[in-house]
């Protein structure tokens, strides 16, 4: 052994670590790296892989149509999920979805359905306060309610009886059809 | 306009907590102690020598221990290779997976070529396992005599100087990593990377200068009042680097009054006023700094530099202690709305908790220990016995 | 294959044989429509998770905001946390009130991100002007977060959407530090960064993101800028828009119509 074989010895360790470092790297990789850019390519098909949970008002109005036939339906541009909100495919008992399953079970390619004895809503009148409570926010030509008490015509308020702000809205209103008043209730 | 308090949603979420405040304490330490190894190795301070190794062996402690700050903190340690896997290497943090390598791999050579002769006499005193070790270790290879040990002198020395930047880049990229933010106006300026290196100095040198008085004192290490005089001055300078570095930023941002300066000035008169004025500056580094101007100065014996300088590096410890906390922690008390601020209070025992921030900043003591059962704190050649027994009727004098 | 009809007899021969083809083609029709089918909804919910839209590499995903149509109610934030199972108290997605007083004074909340709407206000003073932003991720072009993220688990796709690779993130958290938006936050379930997609899941199949979906004035508008036709491409081609904090040269592409000063 000369006088330098230690120092040789000693720089083959170093080098022989990061020599394995390179090797870890390469075999370590994810295969898909750098398929479509600096990423794991796997990745955007993952990301994109996930179901859905919104279908948006197109979906409803398959079988909903007669909901917004009216002419004046002011609330044709609401969509549906802001007040009825299903997470998946659902089937109302008794529509004419023919696929409608009694006991709830899971359906061949369409998961669980949910099963829903009636569309879910809020009556109470919330879900339309939050949209149409008055706040200065709120931007000058939406219709907004200042005071609830003020916001009935006087014709109406004798048969309306005593009214706040938890008064159910659709005591008058129908919820599809605002315009349209239901009959008041006395 | 006047604006109210309002915290965007997420930020009421502090990410970066006592994990992070450790993590440069302790590579500055690391940095620091390296420091007085390479001034004397490669500058040539003759005064240094009896701390020479000893630094190298604090330097060696501490920086096998940075990481494990940083991995507690990770949401996933498992994949923490994946920084080595699939680097960015536009990251700061993806850089540094391969700085830590390669400081690692510097120091560690060092190291082997500075106790290669200690090794070797205490291989051939060895028998068995411990022979069979030492000999791994020595990678099978006992060769020593002049020549060779010129030629170990001259590895160490382009080892060194290789070491510097690299330990530089190793301490001051953390600086970097918060100064190129710029969505957080505290920790966005150029200054930042030289704050963190020049405070990682100051705490690595108090670092070495406590352990040197305590272990001269106990007759382990060589007193040198030369020494400790030449520890003191790197003391003194790199406490003024570093006023005038964190006095420059400050003054930038104060002059400048760019759109952040509401939210640096609410944030240090109101959330840090005690933490960064009080505390950092005055207490730690106003302290310290007007303590050792004072004792060069004024000129006091050996005993009184003694105790100021332990004084001082304690103060000085705690001030970039504080530094880390109030750029780490103090970044985030306030939202990139600009105008809403938080307080933070850690736990006790949670995952990066007071706890095991105290853990982890004591375990490179506990290496220290460890390592110096194997490799001796001593320069080369100075055995125990030369080390005059400190003078038990010298009273106050000796330290 | 018509000649014209010589005369009346000829004529009623070719309206009765156009009845018959037409009532044939309507019976026609009857008999197809009878034929049960699912509904888009469940024909949504029934698609495969590969099924993306073919080509769907080959758009490029514009956003625009419009605050001036934004009535803060907050749909968009309950449905994204809906859709995307976000946890309490992180948000992708959230709604900014902003009123102004007379005297100079800026009020602005965001009570649970909006997800549950307004309450009424009780700010001291005259309320000059107010309005509502919407925030999400802008996903940006010089995105400041893919450059720092250790790991590549933050990305850009081909379609100008950035995502967060979960199986490869590290959860050391730079990214959500390097945001000047705040739209990122380390998710406390997997440890992982977090933040609003665009719904890439459903952008990818040609559905909309689910706070487009859900919203009910229009305020919020997303398409494609490479389609000639499409809306966004209009609204940033033709109107003065602007992007949340333009001085760090960070290029979101996220439009707003109606930011101010802030």
């Amino acid at each position: 052994m000369n006088k330098y074989s230690h120092l040789v010895r000693a720089f083959a360790v170093a080098g022989a670590a990061f020599l394995f470092l390179g090797i870890f790297q390469a075999v370590m990789a994810p295969d898909s790296f750098g398929q479509y850019g600096r990423f794991r390519g796997d990745h955007i098909l993952e990301a994109s892989s996930l179901p859905p949970l919104h279908s948006g008002t197109d979906a409803c109005l398959e079988c909903h149509e007669k909901e917004w036939e009216m002419e004046d339906a002011k609330h044709a541009n609401v969509p549906c999920e802001d007040c009825h909100f299903v997470p998946g495919p659902h089937a109302v008992k008794g529509s004419k979805d023919a696929q409608a399953d009694e006991s709830g079970a899971e359906k061949e390619g369409l998961g669980k359905y949910t099963r829903v004895e009636k569309m879910p809503v809020d009556s109470s009148g919330a879900s339309c306060r939050r949209c149409h409570m008055y706040l200065k926010s709120r931007p000058a030509g939406f219709p907004q309610i200042k005071n609830a008490e003020t916001h009935i015509k006087d014709g109406w308020k004798k048969q309306m009886g005593p009214v706040d702000v938890t008064t159910s809205c659709s005591r008058c209103h129908n919820s599809h059809f605002p315009k349209a008043f239901t009959k008041v209730a006395i | 306009m006047v604006y109210s308090e309002y915290h965007l949603p997420n930020d009421l979420h502090l990410v970066w907590s006592l994990m992070i405040v450790t993590y440069p304490f302790l590579s500055g330490i690391m940095a620091g102690a390296f420091a007085i190894s390479a001034l004397h190795i490669a500058f040539g301070v003759e005064s240094l020598r009896p701390v020479n190794r000893f630094a190298l062996l604090v330097s060696f402690a501490f920086l096998t221990c940075i990481t494990l700050p940083l991995l507690n903190h990770l949401g996933h340690p498992e994949r923490a290779l994946n920084v080595v896997i699939v680097p960015n290497h536009r990251s700061a943090i993806g850089g540094f997976g391969y700085i830590y390598m390669v400081f690692f791999a510097i120091l560690a050579l060092i190291v082997w070529f500075s106790y290669r002769e200690d090794l070797i006499a205490e291989a051939q005193r060895s028998t068995g396992v411990k022979k069979a070790l030492l000999n791994a270790v020595l990678l099978w290879n006992t060769n020593i005599d002049d020549e060779i040990r010129e030629i170990d002198r001259q590895a160490v020395f382009y080892l060194t100087a290789i070491g510097i930047p690299s330990m530089a880049v190793l301490s001051g990229y953390v600086g970097f990593l918060f100064g190129s933010l710029k969505s957080n106006p505290w920790w966005s300026t150029p200054v930042m990377p030289f704050v963190f290196f020049v405070s990682g100095l100051m705490s690595g040198i108090a670092v070495v200068t406590l352990l040197y008085l305590y272990l001269g004192a106990a007759g382990y290490l060589v007193r040198s009042y030369q020494c400790l005089r030449t520890l003191g001055a790197l003391l003194w300078f790199s406490t003024l680097g570093y006023i005038i570095l964190e006095g420059v930023e400050l003054l930038y941002f104060y002059y400048e009054s760019s759109d952040a300066w509401f939210v640096i000035s609410t944030l240090l008169l109101t959330k840090l006023k005690i933490s960064f004025f009080f505390l950092q500056l005055g207490l730690g580094l106003g302290v310290a700094f007007l303590l050792l101007s004072a004792m060069f100065a004024f000129g006091v014996d050996e005993p009184t530099f003694a105790k100021v300088t332990a004084v001082a590096s304690v103060f000085l410890l705690f001030e970039v202690w504080m530094m880390r906390w109030n750029i780490v922690v103090g970044g985030q008390l306030f939202s990139k709305s600009y105008v809403g601020f938080r307080e933070f209070h850690p736990l006790w025992f949670e995952k990066e908790g007071i706890a095991p921030a105290i853990a982890f900043t004591l375990l490179p003591f506990l290496v220290l220990w460890i390592v110096t059962r194997i490799l001796s704190v001593r320069e080369a050649g100075d055995n125990k016995a030369d080390i005059p027994a400190p003078r038990k009727d010298a009273g106050h004098e000796s330290y | 294959m018509s000649q014209e009809p010589k005369n009346m007899k000829d004529k009623k021969k070719r309206n009765r044989r156009q009845f018959i083809q037409a009532a044939a083609a309507g019976a026609g029709a009857m008999f197809i429509t009878l034929i049960p089918k699912p509904s888009l909804g469940q024909r949504i919910h029934q698609i495969e998770p590969m099924d993306r839209v073919p080509d769907w590499m080959d758009h490029y995903y514009a956003f625009v905001i419009d605050t001036t149509k934004c009535i803060g109610c907050g749909n968009c934030a309950r449905a994204c946390k809906r859709e995307n199972d976000v946890p309490e108290g992180f948000f992708r997605n959230w709604v900014e009130r902003y009123q102004v007083t007379d005297t100079g004074h800026v009020y602005i909340d965001s009570p649970n991100g909006g997800a549950d709407g307004f309450p009424q206000s009780e700010v001291p003073g005259n309320v000059a002007k107010g309005f509502f932003v919407p925030k999400l991720c802008n996903h940006c072009r010089n995105t400041p977060c893919t450059q720092v993220c250790p790991v590549n688990a933050s990305y850009e796709t081909p379609q100008g959407v950035v995502l967060v690779d979960k199986k490869t993130c590290i959860g050391c958290g730079y990214c959500v530090q390097a945001c000047p938006y705040s739209t990122r936050y380390i998710d406390p379930r997997t440890h992982t960064a977090d933040k609003c997609t665009w719904c890439f899941h459903r952008v990818t199949k040609g559905l909309m993101p689910a706070c487009v979906t859900v919203c009910p004035s229009g305020a919020r508008v997303f398409g494609d800028v490479k389609k000639k036709d499409s809306k966004v491409k209009e609204i940033i081609d033709t109107k003065q828009v602007l992007t949340l904090k333009p001085e760090l040269n960070t290029e979101p592409f996220c439009f707003y119509i109606g930011l101010d000063k802030w």
